[in-house]
């Protein structure tokens, strides 16, 4: 956005064009009103969304204090966290063997990858549901946290493997060339030159995790309610400010973390 | 003649590595064919040739970046055949120095010692290792703030501070520019003289390894074409390629001529061979004339610019022309 307003067509069409730059400011005010609408009504001190009143933090202290949400927040970090740790090893180590190893299948494990990332969601939790139904496995928070896996392994997998196609193999082969073995070779070399794209790829999992709604309804099972799950439920007796709270909560930290992600994989390339 | 006599000091009864009928095959193609070597402690050596001749899998070999299919690697009496680069006493330093751009220098410098058993007082061997290549007091800096000179001067110290048997040097000055190339060269020798290494490199350019090195081997399609003193083999080459590659390119039957070997003469001469300029490109300290013999042969001839101009100088193309060559510079090939 930053970059289409600062220079190029956006800006001089809109020193030439009052008319393009008034529907540059509408289509920005369809994409953001709402949003702005919902971080607005967070402040808002009463009740019913569509009248202003005054500014109060009460709903983020009712938040605060309320279980259910707390509970689900907790679910929610703990998924996040797990799920992140165990993509980012496995997708790390299949982003290294795409990009470093020939072997047969290659072709067909990169567009396998790629699979997921289009699959319909919908498609992807009802398949995992069946399958978990088919090996007998209870619903709880441990098949959410595999369900999250899954989607996420193939995201680690494409950023790290983008970050070393410009890698120099005869850095490593110097590492080894001055005594270092496989492993010394990859942990004090490899890894940490392609640490960016492994922390950009770790983000955008946590990222894809906490707010994923479709395929997490399919797969937790009872007392696993994750903070989507949880707002969608209140939000089905009707949107209070405390919805808005959470929403705007959950938004501050997905830009964060995105904007953390970005920062990382556009670092010292 | 001192490089000459200098290269004839080295003790060929005290052999550092020997390469005894080593082949590596890629594929169908055999990259290394055949190569037997013998190199001297303490020797500058260069593996010459044109990209795609093996010099470069040659020297990984030696590494360990590669394995041969058959022969041996013997490394100071030992069979390394088999044995993995981290594990051999040899270092390298790599076309684009290869180095680590997430250390510092004297991070980089000091990554081998990690791996070696009771390093002594490190610290003060990384500062004298960094002083040996005048880049003492720059430790702290990133790669990327180093000039190509400096960099390449980090990659010697990060190899040389291991005191390797052999060290190995692929295409070391072929990032540089020109300038930079020569005053390196002269640094390389000395550094060379003054540690006393074995150092082999491997280049394209004959007159980086004919300047640098005390002993060459000239290699085309996977084997040694020809190896010996770099004076020997420019003077003497014994094959056509390597009399090509040297550059010297008026052949005959059986025996070629070097073109600064050849006079010119504006009048007829006994036994010298009748032509017509058919150029003449100058070139600073010399003049390189091409010659068309009245049998339709061309000939080179590189004569010396004195700056006083003589009939010679005047010469235009077309130009009527006898070369004149002594029987003595005739080398035979085989």
């Amino acid at each position: 956005m930053k970059g289409a307003r600062g220079k190029g067509l956006g800006a001089r069409a809109g020193e030439s064009a009052p008319v393009l730059r008034a529907v540059s400011w509408l289509v920005y005010a369809f994409l953001y009103a709402p949003i702005v609408v919902l971080v607005v009504f967070s402040f808002n001190a009463e009740r019913q969304t569509a009248v202003w009143k005054h500014f109060t933090f009460d709903w983020y202290r009712v938040l605060f204090r309320d279980e259910l949400i707390g509970h689900a927040v907790v679910n929610s970090l703990l998924v996040g966290v797990m799920a992140t740790v165990v993509a980012t090893v496995i997708g790390t180590m299949a982003g290294l063997a795409l990009a470093r190893h020939g072997f047969r299948g290659k072709r067909v494990t990169i567009s396998l990858l790629y699979l997921p990332v289009i699959v319909p969601e919908i498609v992807v939790g009802a398949a995992l549901v069946s399958l978990f139904g088919f090996i007998a496995m209870r619903l709880s928070l441990t098949t959410v946290i595999l369900a999250h896996v899954a989607f996420s392994i193939s995201y680690v997998a494409l950023v790290v493997r983008a970050r070393l196609a410009g890698f120099d193999r005869s850095l490593e082969e110097a590492a080894m060339d001055l005594g270092a073995n496989r492993w010394q070779t990859f942990w004090w070399v490899t890894l940490p030159l392609i640490a960016p794209g492994v922390m950009s790829g770790a983000l955008l999992v946590f990222t894809l995790s906490i707010d994923d709604y479709i395929i997490t309804s399919f797969v937790a099972g009872p007392g696993a309610t994750t903070l989507p799950l949880q707002i969608y439920s209140m939000v089905k007796t009707g949107v209070t400010p405390e919805i808005n709270a959470v929403s705007t909560l959950l938004l501050v930290v997905t830009i964060g973390l995105i904007a953390a992600a970005q920062r990382l994989e556009t670092a010292r390339r | 003649m001192p490089a000459r006599q200098e290269c004839l000091a080295y003790d060929m009864s005290d052999v550092i590595l020997r390469l005894e009928q080593v082949e590596k095959h890629f594929g169908a193609t055999a990259a290394v064919n055949g190569v037997t070597l013998e190199i001297a402690r303490g020797e500058f050596f260069a593996l010459l040739g044109p990209s795609g001749c093996g010099k470069t899998t040659l020297l990984r070999l030696i590494a360990g970046f590669e394995q041969p299919d058959t022969g041996r690697v013997v490394l100071d009496g030992t069979d390394v055949a088999g044995v993995p680069a981290n594990e051999r006493p040899v270092n390298t330093v790599f076309q684009h120095y290869a180095l680590f751009p997430h250390l510092t220098v004297a991070d980089n410098v000091a990554f081998g010692l990690r791996y070696q058993s009771k390093i002594q007082n490190p610290e003060s061997r990384i500062e004298e290792t960094l002083k040996s290549v005048r880049m003492e007091g720059l430790g702290a800096r990133k790669p990327d703030q180093l000039s190509g000179g400096q960099k390449q001067r980090v990659a010697l110290a990060r190899a040389l501070i291991l005191h390797p048997k052999v060290l190995l040097l692929d295409e070391p000055l072929a990032a540089l520019d020109v300038k930079l190339r020569k005053e390196m060269q002269v640094e390389l020798k000395a550094l060379q003289r003054r540690v006393g290494i074995t150092f082999i490199f491997v280049t394209h350019d004959q007159e980086e390894a004919l300047t640098l090195a005390d002993r060459v081997a000239v290699m085309n399609l996977g084997k040694v074409e020809q190896v010996g003193a770099t004076e020997e083999v420019f003077e003497r080459p014994r094959t056509k390629f390597v009399a090509d590659f040297m550059g010297a390119v008026n052949f005959f039957d059986g025996f070629v001529v070097r073109p600064e070997k050849m006079r010119l003469r504006v009048t007829a001469t006994e036994d010298a061979v009748e032509g017509n300029v058919e150029s003449r490109v100058y070139q600073g300290e010399t003049t390189r004339w091409l010659v068309r013999t009245v049998d339709g042969k061309l000939l080179t001839v590189v004569e010396q610019n004195d700056g006083v101009p003589d009939a010679v100088s005047r010469l235009k193309p077309g130009d009527r022309v006898w070369v004149k060559w002594e029987k003595r510079h005739e080398v035979p090939l085989q």
